[in-house]
């Protein structure tokens, strides 16, 4: 286990680290959607709204398992 | 000498107001001093009037938003979930006045101020009386004091603006009537003056905010308010009926009009002169035309000779000819009584012509349940995970979700606004603030921070930008008698506001999608579902008395189907068309005039399905208006099924609605024959005329939208996006 969660220090605020995760992971997700609807992809989603809660969590842990540890 | 712009004085009324409202908040050791200086950002407008409406507005709205929160709080205070239950209940019956088109503003002071109470009083309920109190005072000394300042500096009132959008509106109606005239005469085309047509919307909009300012701030004004009120509504009509008799020319520009209707070009001149008249009494002049009854004329020898459907349009110019020159004249008598010239005001102000329509609405149903849901998953959270900001986060999240509501607003674009607002205040709360002393420091950065705001900002579309940027300073720097600075305060209240904005993107998205396209789909297909309701009632052998909620139905969509055009006009301009290139913001506008004139075609034909028709009539042609009468029901059901139309089936569908109209007619010629004179009085003709013109009118008006639906690519607006 080489990944400690540890917390960010910002001006002397700690914030979690899954903060950072999420965030990146939303503006993964956002950079992903607007390719989905550039390329027009987004037709075969039953309802797209959830499937970015869903792609930006994927991205959230993805990013906190590899990147981040949350 | 420098000359200040309307704009920096407008700037500089609102700093200084803020200044004063503070110093006066932190001088009396008032806690939340913000919020009196809510009260000026919010109600500074460019004049008096508007703003005493607004402020107005506001403070009736936090008088009645203190009551039902220390209601709510002396009643549900024990019982978290009941507090929360009825508290939801409450803002979702606000947030459905909110959406509605009256007292909007106070209905939202109403919801807002009512959950800032609460929300404080849950977490400190000894002093919820305090906070309520506090709130009011707060709200109505920010008010006073930016009155104060608006009517001794630099004073503006309305009646000059109402007066100048009185002499546009008038001036741009009379364009409209004389091109219109003139496309009578076959000259010009209808797409000339569609330019005419948009500022006559726009430019009703301004007259009626301006006549709601002028009202406020000049005695004349709100001395003759009744009459001022009612040339608004005549305008109003004005608009509908040159609307109406336009879409009427294709029936009558192939007769010969001069033997029809010979003294329709006298009628014509006559409603010019007015026109005339009307524009020199606005210009200060008096009028040099006085008004005559004059009625447009049917040739009967002429007439003869014509189809019936001829007949049948012939009554319907008629009939709106009478009804432009009853508008006109009422138009005329308004002016001259507000104006002064000739016989005193004394005649008799009309009640409103429109009545109540009974009835939910579902746009704003849904609003309200949005509201509802907002406050079902945000106490929740609250209660069981205290989230950063802790009230606050109930507070932002809801209040930002009602906003976007309010506007019809994506919460991640006010969020945008909001963020950059708190970025801004950050700086100076962490890197100013702290180097200042005393109130003339702290008077002169809130005076110049308001100032650069409002001045830069200054423009409509801004509003959300200039808003979020002045909410988040207030709340950020939080000023305070005994000021302290803790970046920890900052750094949860920035994640307070993105929690807030991820509830309140959250609850936008939920079913059904919020989309601009897809709620305009949506409304198309409701309205094509109370058409074909509409049209359905239409059958002559239906008894109109049949069930209370048949009745109660038709009233609703009847009142309903021409509402919808203006929503969905207002839902076009909020698609984002580089996303959807096959289908120009012409084209769709296109298609919300031609469901404009659909709408009005049902709205007439239901008219005329009211007058009386004799029986003999009635039963010898059911048959044959049943089936004209099915194949426009089918065809509206498949555009609520799906507004989309094959190349070349408007071409199909015309030659079918033509094919039976013709039948009708030749089913017309031998009724009458068949009938012979004497049996039918000249009041059955004339009901049976319009009628059929009616008949007529809507198949045209269907086909006119069928062949602009056809080029329309569907299919991009119905696909999925994110």
């Amino acid at each position: 286990m080489d990944y400690i969660p540890s917390e960010i220090s910002v001006g002397g605020v700690y914030f979690p680290p899954l903060l950072l995760a999420s965030t990146l992971g939303v503006v993964a997700a956002l950079l992903t959607v607007l390719l989905l609807n550039r390329y027009r992809l987004s037709r075969f989603m039953l309802y797209p709204p959830m499937i970015f809660v869903a792609i930006a969590a994927i991205y959230t842990g993805l990013i906190g398992t590899f990147l981040i540890p949350v | 000498m420098i000359t200040l712009s309307r704009r920096a004085k407008e700037a500089i009324k609102t700093a200084l107001a803020m200044v004063i409202a503070y110093g006066i908040s932190l001088g009396m050791g008032w806690e939340n001093p913000y919020w009196a200086g809510f009260a000026v950002a919010m109600i500074s407008l460019s004049t008096v009037g508007q703003s005493l409406n607004k402020g107005v507005m506001r403070m009736l709205g936090t008088l009645v938003a203190g009551a039902a929160a220390l209601t709510i709080i002396a009643w549900y205070a024990q019982d978290r979930w009941w507090f929360a239950g009825i508290l939801s209940v409450y803002l979702g019956f606000c947030m459905y006045m909110v959406t509605g088109k009256k007292r909007t503003y106070f209905w939202w002071c109403c919801a807002f101020v009512c959950l800032i109470i609460c929300t404080h009083a849950a977490s400190d309920l000894t002093n919820a009386f305090d906070v309520a109190v506090l709130r009011v005072q707060q709200t109505g000394m920010g008010i006073l004091v930016y009155t104060l300042v608006a009517v001794f500096l630099w004073p503006s009132n309305t009646r000059g603006a109402l007066d100048e959008a009185t002499r546009k509106l008038v001036t741009t109606q009379a364009r409209i009537y004389r091109s219109y005239r003139a496309l009578l005469n076959g000259q010009g085309t209808a797409e000339e003056s569609r330019p005419l047509r948009l500022q006559e919307v726009q430019l009703l909009n301004q007259h009626e905010q301006a006549l709601l300012s002028a009202k406020a701030d000049s005695y004349e004004v709100w001395e003759l308010r009744h009459r001022w009120r009612y040339f608004h509504h005549q305008s109003f009509a004005l608009m509908e009926a040159l609307e109406q008799w336009r879409e009427s020319f294709a029936e009558i520009q192939p007769l010969d009009r001069s033997a029809v209707l010979p003294n329709l070009q006298a009628v014509c001149t006559e409603l010019d002169r007015r026109f005339a008249a009307i524009e020199d009494m606005l210009s200060g002049k008096p009028p040099a035309h006085s008004p005559r009854a004059i009625t447009l004329t049917i040739d009967s020898a002429a007439t003869g000779a014509l189809t019936h459907f001829q007949k049948a349009a012939v009554v319907v110019t008629r009939s709106q000819l009478d009804r432009l020159e009853v508008i006109s004249r009422s138009l005329f008598d308004s002016i001259r009584d507000i104006k002064g010239y000739g016989v005193p005001a004394s005649s008799v102000v009309p009640e409103e012509m429109r009545a109540g329509r009974p009835g939910l609405d579902p746009d704003r149903l849904q609003a309200a349940i949005r509201t509802m849901a907002a406050v079902g998953i945000a106490f929740p959270v609250w209660f069981y995970f205290d989230p950063p900001g802790h009230a606050a986060f109930v507070q932002l999240g809801i209040i930002f979700l009602m906003a976007s509501l309010m506007v019809r607003l994506d919460p991640a674009t006010i969020l945008k606004a909001l963020l950059v607002g708190a970025v801004f205040g950050g700086v100076l709360y962490v890197f100013v603030m702290p180097q200042l002393s005393g109130y003339l420091q702290l008077g002169a950065m809130l005076f110049a921070v308001t100032f650069a705001i409002y001045y830069w900002l200054w423009q409509p579309q801004q509003a959300v930008a200039k808003m979020g940027m002045i909410v988040m300073f207030l709340v950020i720097i939080g000023v305070q008698n005994q000021q302290t600075y803790d970046f920890a305060q900052y750094a949860n209240t920035l994640a307070s506001l993105a929690l807030a904005g991820v509830l309140a993107i959250a609850i936008w998205y939920l079913p059904p999608s919020p989309r601009p396209e897809k709620q305009f789909l949506r409304m198309l297909q409701r309205f094509f579902r109370h058409s074909d309701f509409l049209i359905s009632r239409l059958a002559l052998d239906w008894d109109q008395n049949k069930g209370i909620v048949d009745r109660w139905k038709t009233i609703y969509y009847r009142s309903n189907l021409l509402e919808l055009p203006p929503k969905l006009l207002s839902w076009a301009g909020k698609i984002d068309h580089r996303a959807f290139p096959d289908n120009s913001p012409e084209q769709v506008q296109a298609l919300v005039t031609s469901l404009h004139a659909l709408a009005h075609r049902i709205k007439a034909l239901a008219a005329m399905r009211d007058l009386p028709q004799a029986d003999l009539l009635v039963k010898e042609l059911l048959d044959d208006v049943r089936a004209w009468r099915l194949i426009v029901e089918q065809q509206l059901q498949l555009w609520a099924d799906n507004p989309a139309m094959a190349p070349g089936a408007s071409a199909e569908m015309q030659e079918r609605v033509m094919k039976r109209l013709a039948r009708l007619e030749a089913r017309v010629e031998e009724t009458f024959a068949r009938v012979g004179e004497g049996r039918l009085s000249s009041e059955d003709y004339q009901n049976f005329y319009r009628l059929l013109g009616s008949f007529r009118g809507l198949s045209e008006a269907g086909i006119a939208h069928a062949r602009l639906a056809e080029k329309l690519n569907w299919a991009q607006w119905q696909e999925a996006r994110f």
